[in-house]
């Protein structure tokens, strides 16, 4: 349950980079749309709010909820350290991610 | 105040181990081995030792710590935290051990809500109004940082004031909501304090009852009661350890045995909020206790930033994730203390309250820092037998950070932070070795008794010690700028010998 939220949590933030303007840019090679932000928004938050379920399954809803705000601090710093120090694995990870094999084939 | 945050903060973070670290500081305890029959070695040990008492207590070994604990009390002593005898015992034997005095971790925990060296009283309202301040300085920074979630995973290293300043934007906002329940909990816990009419200051604790003397009736034989069998119940019920045996009038007819689960579901239940059973003389079941309910919203929200503050209901999972949030809490006031003095350099440098801020600066962070694992050398090199041991540690933790302070102002520059941060990862580094000199049972054995709670935290401050060396690696390499000594030092321009200058 807990690998299971810390890679949905992990997503979320992965997508909240890759909807900033200067990430995108850099990754698609072209400007942001509203839609393309919007989007990737959308797909951010959706993943956040699904990595909650796993850790009130295993911990209940006030322990879970907390185990869940530490679980994102995590992630993100994780991420962070990633956008930084590892950007060829945000590339690779922004080329497999299913929004863009869906929707962004031109990327 | 910044630099009494950051020490509220340090030693807050450290304390969420305060079980662990007092475990590490008595190293007498470390022969101790968790074993299925341990309950029984503590119920045996009081059957011998205490068979008079009204009121039997036996903690049993847990993640946390391993050793064996009981406690009891005879009929007319005082009850409560401070009431009654206690006795340490090894956990596979039941023998008694005898651990040294120390100050332990009980020092930082007191330390971070109610200072040292003066009266609790004023100690808890300047905690208190710094808590408050720290409070109002997250709020306002949210406010004020109107870039902080465009650039939310920027980190510009190689611009070192922007890089302080992304540091500091990071770890505040990545942590955010940990900084905000810790300052606001906090603040509530300390509410007591801050109200000046209220003359208990919010440590009225309760439970200071007197054991009355009951007829007690025949007395029972030691096997009557079946522990085992209890203690298979309880774990079954709610699939977790038991944590905890209360027997009230042991062996006799009339006594209850109140076994305490480590089951929790909530936060809003509070300190008492875990489940037991109840069983009587012979082993039969009375009845469940499925844990206290917080009696209204009030309560509720009070017990939840209790507990939630102090960490008590967290398993390890939870412990770490608090442990991380409190070091991103710590970076987060370091770096913002950190970038007032760089820049404001070529303005005040040279100044006597510039020059002082900067010197504080150093001791404030990194002479703590280095005060803080002086202690942990201090529990180990102080002679286990020497008389107040305790107040020895603690002078010690205040000598080593007196020095940083003289130090860091003759030092004043990044070399006085490299110097301390190098001198922090040193005794890091070298604490495991301490450890396995200076305690009854080696390291290979704590490997092979899967002692994890001494290995976490020789583990923990060695990598503690490599982020200090990196630290200081860093800050050394863009010391080679150069600072004329001069009372206008800061108006001439450094001469450039670093990376990160020439780029």
């Amino acid at each position: 349950m807990i690998a299971l939220a810390l890679v949905l949590s992990l997503l979320a933030f992965l997508h909240f980079v890759f909807c900033s303007r200067g990430y995108y840019r850099e990754l698609s090679g072209w400007p942001r749309s509203a839609f393309d932000f919007w989007l990737l928004q959308s797909v951010a938050w959706g993943f956040l709010l699904v990595s909650i379920i796993p850790c009130v399954l295993r911990w209940g809803f006030e322990i879970g909820l907390t185990i869940w705000f530490g679980l994102i601090t995590v992630s993100a710093l994780l991420v962070a350290v990633a956008v930084n120090y590892a950007w060829p694995l945000v590339s690779s990870l922004w080329r497999w991610s299913l929004v863009r094999v869906l929707l962004f084939r031109k990327c | 105040m910044g630099w009494l945050l950051f020490a509220i903060f340090l030693t807050g973070t450290v304390v969420f181990f305060r079980t662990e670290i007092n475990y590490w500081m008595t190293p007498e305890l470390h022969v101790s081995v968790p074993s299925p029959l341990s309950a029984q070695a503590g119920y045996t040990y009081l059957a011998e030792n205490a068979p008079e008492a009204q009121e039997w207590q036996i903690d049993l070994p847990n993640t946390r710590q391993r050793e064996l604990s009981v406690r009891w009390r005879n009929p007319g002593e005082e009850g409560g935290r401070r009431g009654g005898h206690r006795q340490v015992l090894d956990a596979s034997t039941g023998e008694a051990l005898n651990p040294r005095e120390t100050a332990g971790a009980d020092f930082l925990y007191r330390f971070h809500f109610q200072l040292h060296g003066i009266h609790w009283l004023p100690g808890r309202i300047i905690v208190g109004i710094a808590s408050m301040l720290m409070f109002v300085g997250i709020i306002t920074g949210i406010i004020a940082h109107k870039q902080i979630f465009k650039d939310f995973f920027a980190f510009r290293t190689r611009k070192s004031l922007r890089g302080l300043l992304d540091g500091h934007a990071i770890t505040a906002v990545f942590a955010l909501p940990f900084h905000l329940m810790i300052t606001f909990s906090g603040l509530v816990l300390l509410a007591g304090t801050l109200v000046f009419w209220n003359n208990e200051g919010g440590r009225h604790r309760g439970g200071d009852e007197t054991a009355a003397a009951v007829s007690q009736g025949p007395r029972l034989g030691v096997d009557t009661l079946p522990l085992a069998a209890i203690l298979a119940q309880t774990e079954a019920r709610w699939d977790v350890p038991v944590r905890s045996i209360a027997i009230e009038h042991p062996l006799t007819a009339q006594a209850e045995v109140e076994v305490d689960s480590s089951h929790r579901s909530g936060v809003s239940s509070g300190r008492g909020g875990g489940a037991s059973l109840v069983f009587d003389a012979h082993g039969k079941l009375l009845r469940e206790n499925p844990g206290v309910v917080a009696a209204n919203a009030i309560e509720g929200t009070w017990n939840s930033l209790s507990l939630l503050h102090q960490a008590r209901f967290a398993e390890p999972l939870l412990r770490w994730l608090f442990f991380l949030a409190g070091v991103l809490g710590c970076i987060m006031i370091a770096t913002g203390l950190a970038y007032w003095p760089k820049k404001r350099r070529k303005q005040l440098g040279g100044r006597f309250g510039y020059e002082l801020v900067s010197a504080l600066n150093i001791a404030g962070v990194a002479g703590l820092c280095v005060a803080t694992v002086a202690l942990f050398w201090a529990n180990r090199l102080i002679p286990a037998a020497a008389e107040s041991r305790a107040s020895l540690e603690i002078s010690a933790f205040f000598l080593v950070w007196l020095a940083t302070l003289l130090h860091a102002g003759l030092v004043r520059d990044r070399r006085g932070w490299a110097q301390q941060f190098a001198l922090a990862a040193l005794l890091c580094l070298a604490l495991p070795a301490l450890d396995a000199s200076t305690s009854s049972a080696g390291l290979g054995q704590a490997w092979q008794s899967g002692d994890w709670v001494r290995l976490g935290f020789d583990i923990t401050y060695f990598v503690a010690g490599l982020a200090f060396a990196l630290t200081a690696n860093k800050l050394s390499q863009a010391s080679t700028l150069k600072y004329p000594r001069t009372s206008k030092a800061s108006t001439a321009k450094p001469v450039l010998a670093s990376r990160e200058g020439a780029a």
